[in-house]
């Protein structure tokens, strides 16, 4: 015998498997017949590996395959073209960015920019939401003066000589008319 | 040395850009590759699945493999630390020993005690070291030799049988324990 007990009892595993070559194994099996050691390592290693493995079904062995290959060329092209994963949803993401962005749009408070920039301007547009609760009665007459005194409507040299509008203010219906009167005479004989 | 030529031929196909070489490889290994993996975890949605991720991860670092040991036990040791991962990652509370022990496998009084003795060995198993366990289940289930047991777990053939026999005196003392015998 070439190989000694020890040598023996390591090749045990193997032997058990059936993945000793044949000369091998055809010493393990003499060996056996005389050690009852081994054959009772043996019969424990038999043991042991008496033990069931559930079958994942023969639809897992025959997909394995071509799903690891499928994995592994996608995982390529992903590594090849990194910005891939977002080229593929990107009629998604504008989906979402055309979405989002109407959203904004409708959600913006549009207003006319203020042709005055003024802060005492009070934009007639805004009006209905203007707080006058801090007017009182004495700001009108005020307002009132200053539109008498606006240059736009009088010369600046002379206007508070030309306050003839008072003087027609006072005028009664009478002296209206007659004063019409006269006017209209004037343009007919050409003055 | 012809399966381990064969397998170098797959490897450089598939290398060469024959992506269709990988099935040849992944048929001839899954099934080892499951048992192993399976042993490890005794789930078998956790087995399917880190089957696949073995196999995924050996085609993806295939260029690291240097035809220096088998392509068999580089990818075993791939799977030995895919598994590994998942279990430091996931670690399961103590398995339940009702499916292998009290088990609803009606059958005679010695099927049952047989049924019982399996399920002790098992739970022995899961409960053993890390290295001894590994070294159980490459050198008695899968029948791997010392030399080939050393490079999956990535040591000396020294330390792999001293973790062998640890683990299987360790599940000797199980059995003699519960008051079991080896059948002879």
């Amino acid at each position: 015998m070439r190989s000694g007990h020890e040598e023996i009892m390591e090749l045990l595993p193997e032997y058990l498997k059936g993945s000793l070559p044949g000369e091998l194994g055809k010493e393990v099996q003499a060996h056996l017949e005389g050690c009852e050691e081994c054959r009772n390592e043996v019969s424990f290693l038999r043991e042991i590996v008496d033990s069931e493995v559930p079958d994942p079904g023969d639809l897992f062995w025959q997909s394995l395959a071509w799903r690891v290959r499928l994995t592994v060329e996608e995982k390529k092209k992903e590594e090849k073209f990194p910005l891939g994963f977002l080229v593929r949803r990107l009629p998604v993401g504008a989906a979402i960015a055309v979405a989002l962005l109407l959203t904004l749009i409708s959600l913006y408070p549009f207003k006319d920019k203020a042709l005055v920039q003024d802060p005492f301007f009070k934009d007639p547009l805004t009006a209905s939401v203007s707080d006058y609760s801090d007017t009182s009665e004495k700001d009108i007459p005020l307002i009132a003066e200053e539109i008498t005194v606006d240059e736009s409507y009088l010369p600046r040299e002379n206007y508070k000589d030309l306050s003839y509008h008072k003087e027609f203010a006072s005028l009664s219906s009478g002296e209206m008319e007659s004063l019409y009167e006269a006017l209209k005479g004037d343009e007919q004989s050409g003055g | 040395m012809k399966q381990m030529d064969e397998d170098i031929q797959f490897v450089e196909r598939y290398l060469d850009g024959d992506t269709e070489a990988v099935d040849a490889l992944v048929v001839k290994y899954q099934k080892r590759i499951y048992t192993i993996v399976y042993r490890m975890t005794r789930d078998v949605e956790d087995a399917k699945d880190l089957t696949q991720k073995t196999f995924i991860r050996a085609i993806e670092g295939i260029k690291g493999f240097r035809k220096e040991s088998s392509f068999k036990t580089w990818i075993y040791r791939i799977a030995i630390n895919t598994s590994l991962t998942h279990l430091k990652g996931n670690r399961h509370g103590e398995r339940e020993l009702d499916e292998s022990i009290m088990g609803s496998h009606p059958g005679t009084l010695s099927t049952i005690i047989e049924n019982e003795k399996r399920g002790f060995i098992r739970k022995g198993l899961d409960e053993l070291p890390e290295r001894q366990r590994l070294a159980v289940i490459l050198r008695a289930y899968e029948g791997l030799s010392c030399s080939e047991t050393a490079q999956v777990m990535g040591c000396s053939e020294g330390a792999v049988k001293a973790h062998y026999h640890h683990g299987v005196k360790r599940l000797k003392e199980i059995v003699k324990e519960k008051g079991y015998e080896i059948r002879t």
